[in-house]
């Protein structure tokens, strides 16, 4: 308990730990107010009091209440048969009977409630049917699964649902920007907290003691535990307390299932405790984060890599997160960290995960295997940690015994001891590329750089894509008479077909055609049914042509495919972690290793040093950046057919709100500029923040504060993060779609004011930084 | 070089207290344990830390004009320097040169010298991280005389050396102190006793006395004592006198003690060293 105490000791007497902390749960306080205001503003098509109003006129007079819809409607009919829209009076009585139906769907909802549950029950009684049929075993996951969906919505089928309007709640439960901020506190905690001692060089007095090893070790594991624990519940809880000052909740006794998007939560229980359920399972959620980053820190030991490694993790999670799974039931998806902190998701229906052909609920299952995990890395992280084990670093018995020279181990191991570049340039390349190894992790990241390449543009493309291909590139250009024809008759063709299906089901069974006919026509229709589809898109693109042609533009048809995978990729979020590693440091690490004395007591140690790591740091940024952007180009030009370049923008729908007339290609080289340009002011911004932060941890909260978080928080719904998000620029596209959409001179207007603003931030940041590295 | 009236506060703490000094060439001493201000004085003369008051000016120019022009003056080796762990010895020293500005050639040449001069020329392309503590310093030291600086400035250089590599680091710093300045911070007195043109001893931020070492002895004369004791007294003469050394001899405890007056009448006075007149001044904050 002592050495835990101390622990706790060390954790609050680290100001920025503690500063950094309260920073998040202010953000985290500011937030939630701002989801709630935003959630329950009236705007144009809603009023939430106006629904609560209504709802109170249902509970005490059902007959004034239809009374009123049935006015509200009628006169609603007369504006639409007017052809009013636009008018304030009709927005007003739209959203009244907005409200009316509302309340009507909810009513709706609650008395069919266990009608809609049973067809869950009874479609599962006809698959466990279905599987005997075809040979499928009960033993089988597959018929266990559905056994677990029968026992488990019997029981939910018959939870009471009070007759109440849900407040509070269902903004609580979808409310996930506090898991956003538990993470990105415990990237950086944890490292502090394990890593403590390395930090201040008492590695080797701490561990010569009676308790510095393994009661250590323990101490730090509970440590970390607790604080995960505690930050989970106070940025939790703050979103429950903003709630509850500003809108209020409805019964906490209600079921579970009376939250809409509830509806086939599998646990029979009230929001009160679905509200202790979810909590523990996020709880345990982020004390695995923390396992996990405990453990990375025990292997790197340094806390750039480890914040680096972590943020991949985190990364890597997210990106999994995002996929469209075919099996629902994968325990990749369920063990998923986003997926197990976003309650709404998580618990939104029943989950079987096949465990050795046992069918085991998903929340039961992530419960265990959390569990489990937290103990291995327990047990793990304290051989690890009591063994020194350091990365690079292998202990004799893991040496593979082979015969190499030792001049040659000697030299391959040397090579770059040998790089003597005897100039201040030089010198900082070498400490920034060649001396800490850096290069071998700078491969590593290229690597993966080529890999997350493969996996998003070297896929190929769907059969569907395909057709849809065709269509394009057979209506290719702008609009004409033939091709309105074309499609019209294309549409006819396919309707034709798929309507003969039930005829000629008959006179197959009826023996007027023979199989091969039926056969011949059973393939043009499955065909048909595909193309249908995808016509329909190439129909609403035609649409969209005509509505954009009011506008006053010009849109194409054009094959958007490659086109939307080279403009609405994610920013390359590889080479944003390589820059933290290899800037962070620039000048932390000076700090870091003690050599800031004697580097500044020297001639050239101050501005001509400071000019040297900002100009070694920016050819560096610029290799790198240009080297990924070409690994970019390759991939998208080599997987993906990019036709059409100089039909204008607005050809591919999502450039909508575009108003200037510039090609595809002509977007597509302002594109790469501005992301050239975004990684130049982010190295800036890092090496910078290098020299006035002078530790790596606190340049690494920094950076991913003012970077990552507005960025994340456009993900989990808060779009106004995204005007003062830099991954927007990185992106180049999203913050170009909040610029057109702002409209202010012009399309890039926003966007070239948000790069003016970063540039003058990091001038001011340049100039401070220059003149505390100089003493001036 | 002189220092003129520097003052320096750490919130309510004073490190140095309008301190006043002339260098000239030859060895300066600056004594005093830990906190009188020796390496918060080093560090305002290497512009490391600004003073509150004062300045200190080189040949009649302030030095914070001379800007870079001073600091290639300059050699410093401040206490516990800081290093690349991933760098050679060789690699390490070839950089301190570069930025001191020292031609290639020149440098090379230098590099190459000093690691004889250090005796570290068996590990030059051995990384620092593989040095023992005693190797770390000899590096330290002849990066602080690359350049051939005409000012050097040592922080603890001996701290962690054995005394062979002590009287070796010694002699060599009084080989190079030809035509140059050299301050040396310390607080083993044994270091500079020797080599030392003057002393300054520094107490609590201020000048507590200086000048040559024999007239500082000269001042501590008559007040060091010798006397022969049994085990069983030493204690009630810790008590009451301040014991300079213990020392066990054939005959009995033999005391040496620091005192104005003949402590007893068998006491008999001898000739006093520099640690005598160390503790003298001292005494009362050891």
């Amino acid at each position: 308990m002592k050495v835990l105490r101390f622990e706790a000791k060390k954790f609050f007497l680290n100001k920025f730990l503690v500063v950094f902390f309260l920073l998040l749960l202010v953000c985290d306080a500011g937030l939630s107010v701002y989801y709630v205001n935003e959630k329950n503003a009236a705007n144009e098509y809603i009023d939430k009091t106006e629904v609560e109003e209504v709802f109170a006129l249902y509970l005490s007079d059902r007959e004034a209440f239809m009374k009123e819809f049935n006015a509200i409607s009628a006169l609603q009919s007369e504006f639409v048969a007017k052809g009013d829209f636009s008018s304030d009076e009709y927005k007003a009585i739209s959203k009244k009977a907005t409200a009316f139906r509302n309340v009507l769907h909810h009513i709706d909802y609650i008395e069919k409630f266990d009608k809609n549950i049973d067809v869950f029950i009874k479609t599962a009684e006809r698959n466990k049917l279905d599987y005997i049929s075809v040979g499928i075993s009960p033993d089988s996951y597959l018929y266990r699964y559905q056994d677990s969906v029968i026992e488990v919505y019997s029981k939910v089928k018959n939870v009471k649902i009070e007759f109440e309007l849900i407040k509070g709640w269902d903004d609580y439960f979808r409310f996930s920007i506090p898991n956003l901020l538990i993470i990105v506190y415990l990237l950086i905690a944890v490292p502090c907290i394990v890593l403590a001692e390395d930090n201040t060089g008492l590695k080797q007095i701490i561990h010569t003691t009676k308790y510095g090893r393994m009661r250590l070790y323990n101490a730090k594991y509970l440590f970390c535990i607790i604080i995960s624990v505690v930050t989970s519940i106070l940025f939790l809880g703050l979103p429950l307390l903003a709630i509850y000052f500003t809108t209020g909740f409805s019964s906490i006794h209600n079921s579970v299932q009376a939250i809409d998007y509830f509806f086939v939560n599998p646990l029979p229980i009230s929001i009160g405790r679905f509200l202790l359920v979810s909590f523990g399972v996020k709880i345990l959620a982020f004390i695995g984060l923390a396992a996990v980053v405990m453990l990375l820190s025990i292997l790197f030991r340094r806390v750039t890599h480890t914040f680096v490694a972590s943020l991949t993790f985190c990364g890597l999670s997210y990106y999994l997160s995002t996929i469209t799974y075919t099996n629902l039931n994968s325990p990749i998806r369920v063990l998923n960290l986003f997926f197990i902190t976003a309650s709404e998701k998580f618990f939104a229906r029943y989950l079987g995960v096949n465990v050795f052909g046992y069918c085991v609920p998903h929340y039961g299952f992530t419960v265990a295997v959390c569990a489990l995990f937290l103990i291995a890395a327990g047990i793990v992280g304290g051989l690890l940690f009591v063994k020194f084990i350091r990365m690079g670093v292998m202990s004799k018995k893991l040496k593979i015994p082979l015969k190499i020279p030792v001049s040659l181990r000697n030299g391959v191991r040397s090579w770059h001891k040998r790089i003597v570049v005897k100039n201040l340039y030089g010198y900082e390349f070498y400490k920034l590329l060649l001396a800490n190894k850096t290069i071998l992790i700078i491969l590593l990241f290229v690597m993966i750089k080529v890999l997350v390449n493969d996996s998003a543009y070297g896929v190929g493309n769907s059969f569907e894509d395909e057709i849809y291909k065709d269509y394009m590139v057979e209506l290719e250009g702008e609009m004409t008479e033939e091709k309105r024809q074309y499609i019209r008759e294309e549409r006819q063709r396919l309707n034709e077909i798929i309507a003969q299906k039930s005829i000629m089901d008959s006179q197959f069974q009826s023996g007027i055609i023979t199989s091969e006919e039926y056969s011949k026509y059973y393939s043009q229709y499955n065909v048909a049914e595909i193309k249908s589809k995808v016509f329909f898109r190439v129909e609403q693109h035609a649409a969209y042509i005509d509505r954009m042609a009011l506008e006053g533009k010009t849109a194409h048809f054009v094959y958007d495919t490659g086109w939307n995978h080279m403009f609405f990729a994610e920013f390359d979020f590889v080479l944003f972690l390589l820059f933290l590693l290899l800037f962070s440091g620039a000048f932390a690490d000076e700090y870091r290793s003690g050599f800031d004395q004697l580097l500044k007591s020297t001639k050239k140690g101050r501005d001509k040093t400071f000019k040297a790591k900002f100009i070694t740091c920016g050819i560096t940024a610029l290799v790198f950046t240009l080297a990924f952007a070409a690994l970019d180009i390759v991939y998208l030009f080599n997987y993906n057919y990019l036709p059409a370049p100089d039909a204008p923008l607005v050809s591919i729908e999502r450039f909508e709100a575009a108003a200037s007339c510039i090609s595809i290609q002509t977007y597509a080289v302002l594109m790469f500029v501005v992301r050239i340009v975004g990684f130049m002011l982010l190295y800036l911004i890092i090496t910078s923040v290098s020299e006035l932060m002078r530790k790596n941890i606190t340049v690494l909260g920094t950076v991913t504060i003012a970077t990552i978080l507005p960025y994340m928080l456009v993900k989990f719904g808060l779009q106004d993060a995204g005007y003062i998000s830099l991954p927007g620029i990185l992106s180049a596209t999203d913050y170009f779609l909040l610029s057109a959409k702002a409209g202010v001179i012009g399309d890039f207007g926003l966007l070239i004011l948000f790069l003016a603003l970063v540039t003058a931030l990091c001038a001011l940041l340049i100039r401070r930084s220059y003149r505390t590295f100089c003493n001036l | 070089m002189k220092i003129n009236n520097l003052s320096k506060s750490y919130g309510s703490t004073k490190a140095l207290i309008d301190f006043s000094y002339e260098f000239g060439k030859g060895i300066y001493a600056l004594l005093g344990p830990n906190g009188s201000g020796k390496s918060t004085l080093m560090n305002i003369i290497t512009d490391n830390l600004k003073p509150d008051s004062g300045n200190i000016t080189w040949n009649g120019v302030d030095t914070l004009k001379m800007g870079a022009e001073f600091r290639e003056k300059i050699g410093f080796m401040p206490q516990n320097p800081g290093m690349y762990p991933a760098f050679t010895v060789e690699n390490f020293l070839s950089y301190i040169a570069v930025l001191k500005g020292v031609e290639k050639k020149e440098a090379d040449k230098q590099v190459a010298e000093l690691l004889e001069a250090v005796e570290l020329s068996d590990v030059r392309n051995r990384a620092i991280k593989t040095l023992s503590g005693g190797m770390k310093q000899r590096l330290a030291l002849a990066q602080a005389m690359l350049g051939n600086p005409e000012l050097i400035i040592l922080d603890e250089p001996t701290a962690g050396l054995d005394p062979k590599q002590r009287i070796s680091i010694r002699n060599y710093i009084a080989r190079t102190a030809l035509n140059r300045t050299i301050i040396i911070a310390t607080h083993i007195v044994s270091d500079v006793e020797y080599i030392a043109k003057e002393i300054i001893f520094l107490k609590k931020g201020v000048i507590a006395d200086a000048g040559a070492p024999e007239a500082l002895l000269k001042k501590a004369e008559g007040k060091v004592w010798k006397t022969i004791v049994t085990s069983e007294q030493v204690p009630e003469y810790q008590q009451k006198f301040r014991i300079l050394n213990i020392q066990n001899n054939d005959d009995g405890i033999a005391l040496r003690i620091l005192s104005d007056e003949q402590p007893t009448p068998e006491s008999v006075a001898v000739p006093p060293v520099l640690e005598d007149y160390y503790l003298l001044i001292f005494g009362d904050i050891l």
